[in-house]
């Protein structure tokens, strides 16, 4: 566990400029995983790029050094300094399995009991496997996160009554429209989260729904699950002349609507207000677009903050859910020991029982042994050595501190001449 | 034409007063609702009392007959509108503005009905006027209170990180609102130009030859002009939203000034 490795930033230690530029898009993540196992010679990756987060967990044979990663990130993004760097941070062995366990549970996301966030890690972990980038370290890691993540959510009340960005989402447009008999619904972009608020809003019965994205057949399918109608992306301006109410989550890696681009757009509106949700990281939409009158623009944190805060009565679920997290850090932790020293506890058994058979042979020609008495001192031996052994074994298979951990192995490989355990993935 | 009496003026006082805990109250994060209605109703009350107990003290149950008289049926019949619309609860926190408003003509009643006592001719013109130029305030308050709230709520949507109460209402409703307030005030507001104008006609050799240069006319006409403006907006839409509250607002400023000027100028 001490070379495992993981850099990263989230919406507390970034602002939303900060993480859109160092987001990965998905089209871009299996690159960006060549790119890295190429730099750090056979470490395994897995990145996780969501909304609110950009991490790296890496697992290596040597130690990783951080500036390697915020080199990697520079050059990737095409960033032009180290700035972002700042908002980064970093965390090895215990901290990472305690961190990665929070997230798949939840327990670090802006909105306490999202389900989303385990879809993402089974994602994020399903693309790095897939690329033979996950081995003996990141693949159980992973897997036992989306176990706990699952037992989180199933097991305390964190999910129950939560506020969802989508419900924000048509609480804000309620106090801006009046009736929604009378207004258009596009949603730029088909994604999952779009599809989401999307969702909300049909609730709300518009008079026209529309789903728009490059690919119409696409735009079409999804706008049929909702009732609406798929357009072509191509004829955007007329779209948001059309209008009321705009969701976006398109995955554009620049602003689609730019404030140059919409403020002409205003007069064939004749002023209409509208609500705007950008939902995407990167954004869609350029800030500056909701200075302009009678447009009321919304990103993804000014949601989420709303959403963050109504959850200041949950206490007792998060107090549950931290107990569950802990105590399968542990078991993780022991699992995973056990697994490592497994084959130098072994061998130490091998080469006692070794020793004990070889003097047994020795001692037994000359003492003329007949084959019982033979037997009962060779299980005398047995046990003599199991007991001995006990203490030591015991002590290597507790959770203790990895550092001392690592030393207690090195120095029992030493002390008892037992060749070290073979790695699997060598 | 009697002056009101002590009782009547403690009564108008005293619903002010009501009126302003009545907001204080609404105000509060921990509003209660039947306290807000029950202290502006009681409010409400206290100056119809003060109305009818004014109407058997001179003997006539004509009503503007006198400053007091038409201030406190400008006070009551504000109460009431804002009364009903809460009670409809589409605007629940519209006495955030129009109480005040109350308060402020109870105690304009108490302060100009004591100071100087008007004694009003009864012609047709006159009557119509007087009716036209105090009932058209009515809503323009309305359109004001309106025009106050649409800002309010825009500024809490604009700072994305305060919550929007739901009672509050839409940016649309009150929107709505101020344009079909403006519409029935602007109407009402014509119909007194007009008709004071034909009155000061008949009495010119009374006002003089600049009686179109009377504060009460040129503040009178500058809200009629903005007003003019709002409704204007459904063909200039660059007007619609804020700038329309705005206007509506200023133009409820311009009428208040008009109806403190007609208080103490003749």
């Amino acid at each position: 566990m001490q070379r495992l490795l993981l850099i990263g930033l989230n919406h507390t230690t970034a602002p939303l400029d900060v993480r859109e530029r160092v987001a990965f898009a998905p089209s871009r993540a299996q690159v960006a995983i060549d790119a890295l196992r190429q730099q750090i010679d056979g470490c395994e990756v897995v990145i996780l790029s969501t909304c609110n987060r950009v991490e790296l967990y890496l697992a290596g044979s040597a130690e990783i050094d951080r500036q390697v990663i915020v080199d990697f990130l520079r050059r990737f993004h095409d960033l032009p300094n180290d700035q972002f760097a700042s908002h980064l941070y970093e965390m090895r062995g215990r901290a990472v399995i305690e961190h990665l366990f929070a997230v798949a549970s939840s327990l670090d996301s802006m909105v306490l009991g999202e389900t989303q966030i385990i879809g993402q890690v089974r994602q994020a972990y399903e693309a790095s496997r897939l690329a033979a980038a996950t081995g003996a370290i990141l693949n159980p890691l992973f897997q036992r996160a989306l176990t706990v993540g699952k037992e989180v959510l199933s097991q305390t009340h964190l999910a129950e009554g939560r506020v969802s960005v989508a419900s924000v989402a048509v609480d804000y447009a309620k106090r801006i429209f009046d009736t929604f008999a009378d207004k258009t619904v596009l949603c730029m972009g088909t994604g999952k989260m779009s599809q989401l608020v999307l969702r909300q809003f049909v609730s709300l019965r518009p008079k026209q729904l529309l789903v728009a994205s490059r690919d119409l057949g696409r735009a079409t399918r999804v706008a049929e699950q909702f009732g609406g109608v798929g357009v072509s992306s191509m004829e955007l301006d007329q779209l948001l002349i059309q209008a009321d109410v705009v969701v976006s989550s398109t995955g554009h890696p620049h602003s689609l609507v730019t404030r140059a681009r919409f403020e002409p757009l205003l007069r064939p509106r004749r002023y209409r207000p509208i609500f705007m949700i950008d939902i995407a990281v990167p954004r869609d939409i350029e800030p500056s677009v909701g200075d302009l009158d009678n447009v009321y623009l919304y990103n993804l944190d000014d949601l989420q903050e709303v959403v963050a805060r109504t959850f200041d009565t949950r206490g007792q679920s998060v107090i549950d859910a931290r107990h569950i997290v802990n105590a399968q850090v542990d078991a993780f932790l022991v699992w995973h020991r056990q697994r490592e020293i497994g084959p130098m506890i072994d061998a130490l058994y091998q080469r006692y029982h070794d020793i004990a058979r070889a003097e047994l042979e020795r001692s037994g020609v000359k003492m003329q042994l007949d084959n019982q008495q033979k037997q009962q001192i060779e299980e005398l031996l047995h046990r003599v050595v199991q007991k001995m052994l006990h203490d030591p074994v015991s002590q290597l298979r507790s959770p203790i501190p990895h550092e001392s951990g690592q030393a207690y192995i090195h120095a029992i490989e030493k002390l008892f001449k037992l060749e070290p355990p073979r790695d699997e993935n060598a | 034409m009697p002056e009101p009496t002590t009782g009547q003026l403690i009564l108008a006082i005293t619903a002010s007063l009501l009126f302003l805990a009545s907001v204080f109250v609404s105000i509060a994060r921990s509003a209660n609702r039947p306290t807000v209605i029950a202290l502006a109703m009681l409010g409400t009350a206290l100056s119809t009392t003060a109305l009818v107990w004014h109407a058997i003290q001179r003997q006539s149950w004509l009503p503007l007959d006198d400053n007091f008289d038409a201030l406190l049926w400008l006070a009551i019949l504000t109460a009431l509108v804002s009364l009903y619309l809460q009670r409809r609860k589409t605007i629940g926190r519209i006495d955030w503005v129009l109480s005040p408003i109350v308060a402020l003509l109870l105690i304009a009643a108490a302060v100009f009905g004591k100071t100087m006592p008007h004694e009003y001719t009864h012609t047709l013109w006159a009557n119509t006027h007087r009716f036209a130029v105090y009932t058209g305030p009515i809503a323009m308050a309305l359109a004001a209170a309106s025009g106050v709230m649409y800002l309010m709520l825009n500024a809490k949507l604009r700072n994305k990180h305060s919550t929007v109460d739901a009672r509050f209402g839409s940016l649309e409703r009150f929107e709505n609102l101020t344009y079909t307030a403006v519409t029935i005030g602007f109407a009402l507001l014509t119909l007194g130009l007009i008709t004071g104008v034909v009155r000061a006609m008949q009495t010119a050799s009374k006002l003089g030859d600049t009686w179109f240069l009377q504060p009460k006319v040129l503040l009178s006409t500058a809200a009629y002009v903005l007003y003019a403006l709002v409704l204007h907006s459904p063909i200039n839409p660059s007007f619609r939203g804020r700038r329309t509250a705005l206007l509506s607002i200023v133009g409820f400023v311009l009428l208040l000034g008009t109806i403190g000027v007609v208080q103490m100028v003749r």
